[in-house]
């Protein structure tokens, strides 16, 4: 049982750091593309999570991504930090319902992927009273289906090769 | 994927498509007026069909607007992200889309109500 709970430990603490570091290399080297979308790499940290030990894990690496990934970047609580909070929100709450609906691992990654673009967008749009921001919405939409459905595949070619941990009461 | 999920991702394909179409066809009007916003101040207003360099002071340093045959884009930025200089080229066709640089504050966008 002992073994059990540290393995599990030992996959949450690695995933989360896997989540900080494709957070912070795609921050530095890879800029967006077309000036608005990013790839989301850390988005197949938060995948594997979900799908190797549970709902909950995931979670805790997607606010250990955002918050320590924020931290190092001398970011924390500024705007940056509250948007990329509201991408990770809206999209862990999408792939949670999803994982409860039993969705594959592609559609909750390109749902998954839509969401965080979404959630950021809002974000904008409130707090710089831009309500025309929306209109990128359809741009966003357009754009993270081709990128969640490259996440996902990453994430698959991974969790083949990986034991889940997850138990059935994870859901 | 199952069946149902391509069916909702292709539903979804669908709508952004023509979104972006109504976007694209909307009439275009003369006499717009391009607004330069800085937390939740409108510091400067101009014509994008007057030539120009607008010096903007922001949160980190601040940018410049530069306006040329009525498109519009971010130089000389001074912040870490450079997301504002990235996005190019504004026109009068792109009416929705604002520059936004966030460590700024900074936000350059169409106003609609002035057409």
């Amino acid at each position: 049982m002992t073994i059990e709970k540290n393995r599990r430990f030992s996959y949450l603490a690695l995933l989360s750091a896997v989540a900080i570091t494709l957070n912070l290399l795609e921050s530095i080297y890879i800029g967006p593309i077309f000036g608005v979308l990013r790839l989301g790499l850390a988005n197949i940290a938060a995948l594997l999570a979900l799908k190797l030990l549970g709902q909950k894990e995931m979670l805790i690496v997607n606010v250990m991504r955002v918050v320590i990934g924020n931290l190092l970047r001398g970011t924390i609580f500024g705007s940056t930090f509250w948007i990329s909070g509201a991408g990770v929100v809206l999209s862990s709450l999408v792939m949670i319902l999803l994982d409860k609906l039993d969705s594959s691992l592609l559609f909750t990654s390109i749902c998954g992927s839509i969401a965080h673009s979404s959630g950021q967008v809002l974000i904008v749009a409130f707090l710089y009273q831009q309500a025309g921001m929306a209109a990128i919405l359809m741009y966003l939409l357009l754009g993270s289906i081709p990128t969640g459905i490259l996440i996902g595949i990453v994430a698959r070619l991974v969790i083949k090769h990986i034991k889940p941990l997850r138990k059935d009461n994870d859901k | 994927m199952k069946r149902k999920e391509w069916i909702i991702i292709g539903v979804l394909v669908l709508l952004g498509a023509a979104a972006l179409l109504v976007q694209k066809l909307r009439p275009k009007g003369s006499g717009y007026v391009v607004a330069i916003q800085h937390r939740n101040q409108i510091v400067k207003e101009f014509d994008p069909m007057v030539d120009a360099v607008y010096q903007i002071d922001g949160d980190v340093g601040g940018l410049e607007v530069e306006v040329k045959d009525g498109k519009w884009h971010v130089i000389n930025e001074q912040c870490p992200n450079h997301v504002c200089a990235q996005m190019g080229w504004m026109g009068i066709e792109d009416t929705l889309l604002p520059i936004t640089c966030i460590p700024n504050n900074i936000v350059i966008f169409l106003e609609e109500g002035n057409r």
